[in-house]
């Protein structure tokens, strides 16, 4: 039933209205309102810089060291760059170089001795009756017998390995001896080819003292690939909410009051996010910490009718007619009913911001993995929006400073994890997770404590390097 | 200076620019937070906080419509925003028997400003901001409902009956004044 004219007029008359008041009044209040505002925000924007330079600083690390470990020759050895000995290489090239220049004699002597050597040849050395040793000068021969259970035990351990020593110690005795050194660059070619156990063990047959193994830039390679990697994880999860409402420790419990919290209010579900870097060593264990966000989602909801006496001021009382027509109106109050019916749905948020540091054990076989771990949480900020009702039946809102703590402290994580690798580096990642918040979200001040579980799924991925 | 200069000089946060937009425009945003607001005191505190809003908020407005419409917009959110920390109260009973007066149409014409105001003011809190809403800042019924959690057909329902008891409220005061 629209009335144009009518409501033309409203809108006309109201959108051209100006209600005169105190501006100057208003800017007054608005003024420091305004200031601690700014001030606010640029808190909060020094927090995130600082976050997220952590967070950069912590990755560049990472990446880093990564890239050390898996470039070491670039001018250096990696042991000799950590302990800042520039001479290693040095003493690396010279101990090739001796090797060279021994090994035409040593193998052709060998070769004369014995013709062609073979595995079985070099395996009967254990035994003392190797052509190969008898071959070598005699200071060297009665050195490789006196260590036959020693050094050279320690490098036969290795049946393959022998025979590359001496497969490589034929080719290039027959390109020396065709006089054709520039040719085969025995030293790259010693480079190249020799494991630190076939350096320990030419150097031993050649009376060299060996390089320690664990200088060898091959060996410091292999171990620190094996021991360590290190990873990056981003996960999201979602799940169940649990939550228990009962007194503080020491309190009585005001039961009515947490019934009628309990039934006006439904928890939903949680959502987080975490994003961490770690370490894990080759045995299975690793370690990670970072940034995780999580957010417990509630319905609050309230309906009842009230009735409500209400008076109308200035409402017509009475009406008298007089003979000659003329009315007289008598005001008053008038009384009218009101039946209200009082609904509220509000959907409470409860948001936290956190350090997680996690720790576990993983299970690899081939492409799948298991892994445990556990960890706790250290709760940054908490905040909480929404309503609850008070202990008179009035709704309280939890932005009020006096019910939600701005810290929960901490909480305890522990999770399964049933991981895919996609590729070499990647992997992916699904399984159950449970929090336990053991404080309560509310203040101590506040009649009940307020404390939750979560228990759900997450789905993330690993990046490996 | 013009409403552009007043826009950048909030972008950038400066007080002197954010004290002309308080006076330049606070006027016309009271009057659509007193149409939301049962009372004075109410209204008041409704547009502080939305003006605290639109400095905020400020640094992403893009000159595509009008600076009025967006602040105005504002105001009502921020208006139906802090209702809504009230119970929502939707009346029936004995509003339902209002029956509607005829009007002349000399009549509501002679009516002022604030005295619509002090009449807007008096409709049970549901009604006025369905009538708000619809009749002066011309949302359609579908997002109103939206807006308020009700259905359609019920902001259609209470906006016959607010317009009806408006009608009969300025009745009401012609009658009075034979």
């Amino acid at each position: 039933m629209r009335d144009p004219n009518f409501e033309d007029h409203l809108r006309d008359t109201l959108g051209a209205y100006r209600t005169p008041f105190d501006t100057g009044a208003l800017w007054n209040e608005l003024e420091p309102l305004l200031a601690e505002d700014k001030k606010r925000r640029r808190g909060l924007v020094w927090w995130w810089v600082g976050a997220t330079l952590a967070l950069v600083l912590l990755a560049a690390a990472c990446w880093g060291l990564s890239y050390y470990y898996e470039n070491p020759g670039k001018g250096e050895t990696p042991v000799a760059a950590m302990r800042g000995d520039k001479a290693r290489p040095a003493q690396q090239d010279l101990q090739v170089e001796e090797i060279c220049k021994e090994l035409p004699t040593v193998v052709s002597k060998q070769t004369h001795t014995s013709g062609n050597t073979s595995t079985a040849d070099w395996r009967n050395t254990r035994s003392g009756a190797s052509p190969a040793i008898d071959a070598l000068p005699s200071a060297t021969q009665d050195e490789a017998h006196l260590n036959s259970q020693g050094a050279i035990d320690q490098a036969a351990e290795s049946a393959s390995t022998q025979e590359e020593v001496f497969a490589t110690s034929t080719t290039i005795n027959e390109k020396t001896s065709s006089a054709d050194l520039s040719a085969v660059s025995p030293l790259e070619e010693i480079k190249k080819w020799h494991t630190p156990e076939q350096l320990a063990t030419l150097s031993q047959l050649l009376k060299i003292t060996p390089l320690p193994m664990s200088l060898h830039p091959l060996q410091a390679r292999r171990k620190t690939k094996k021991h360590q990697s290190f990873l990056l994880q981003a996960e999201a999860g979602a799940g169940n909410v649990y939550k228990t409402l009962k007194s503080h420790p020491g309190d009585s419990l005001d039961q009515p009051y947490a019934l009628v919290r309990k039934s006006t209010e439904e928890p939903l579900e949680y959502v987080s996010a975490t994003l961490l870097a770690g370490i894990e060593h080759r045995s299975g264990f690793y370690a990670k910490a970072g940034l995780g966000f999580t957010r417990i989602n509630e319905r609050f909801y309230v309906n009842s009718l009230r009735i409500e006496q209400d008076s109308i001021s200035d409402g017509i009382v009475e009406i008298y007619i007089d003979t000659n027509g003329d009315s007289t109106f008598v005001l008053g109050d008038v009384g009218v009913t009101r039946y209200i019916n009082y609904k509220k749905r509000t959907y409470n948020h409860y948001t936290m911001l956190e350090l997680p540091v996690i720790a576990g054990y993983a299970w690899q076989n081939d492409r799948w993995s298991l892994a445990v771990e556990g960890g706790v949480f250290v709760n940054l900020s908490l905040k909480a929006e929404g309503d609850i009702l008070s202990d008179d039946g009035t709704i309280l809102s939890l932005k009020d400073d006096s019910i939600i703590r701005p810290s929960v402290g901490l909480s305890y994580y522990g999770a399964m994890r049933f991981g895919y690798k996609l590729n070499e580096n990647i992997q992916v990642l699904l399984g159950p997770s449970l929090r336990v918040f053991p404080g309560s979200f509310t203040e101590k001040t506040y009649k009940l404590a307020q404390n939750y579980n979560l228990v759900g799924l997450s789905l993330g991925m690993n990046y490996r390097f | 200076m013009t409403e552009h200069d007043i826009i950048r000089g909030c972008k950038q946060g400066v007080p002197f620019y954010q004290r002309a937009l308080v006076e330049r425009y606070s006027p016309m945003l009271m009057t659509v937070a007193r149409r939301y607001a049962r009372s004075r005191p109410g209204a008041e505190d409704t547009l502080q906080e939305a003006l605290l809003k639109i400095f905020r908020a400020i640094p992403k407005y893009e000159p595509f419509g009008s600076f009025e419409a967006w602040m105005r917009r504002i105001v009502v959110t921020t208006a139906l925003q802090a209702l809504d920390k009230n119970w929502q109260q939707r009346e029936n009973g004995d509003l339902d028997a209002i029956e509607e007066p005829f009007l002349m149409p000399d009549v509501y014409a002679q009516l002022g400003a604030e005295e619509l105001l002090l009449l807007i003011a008096k409709l049970p809190e549901g009604f006025r901001q369905i009538f708000n809403l619809h009749v002066i800042e011309q949302y359609p019924h579908t997002e109103i409902a939206l807006m308020l959690g009700i259905t359609e057909s019920t902001s259609r329902s209470q906006l016959t009956r607010a317009k009806r008891l408006l009608q009969t409220m300025i009745a009401n005061r012609e009658k009075i004044k034979i």
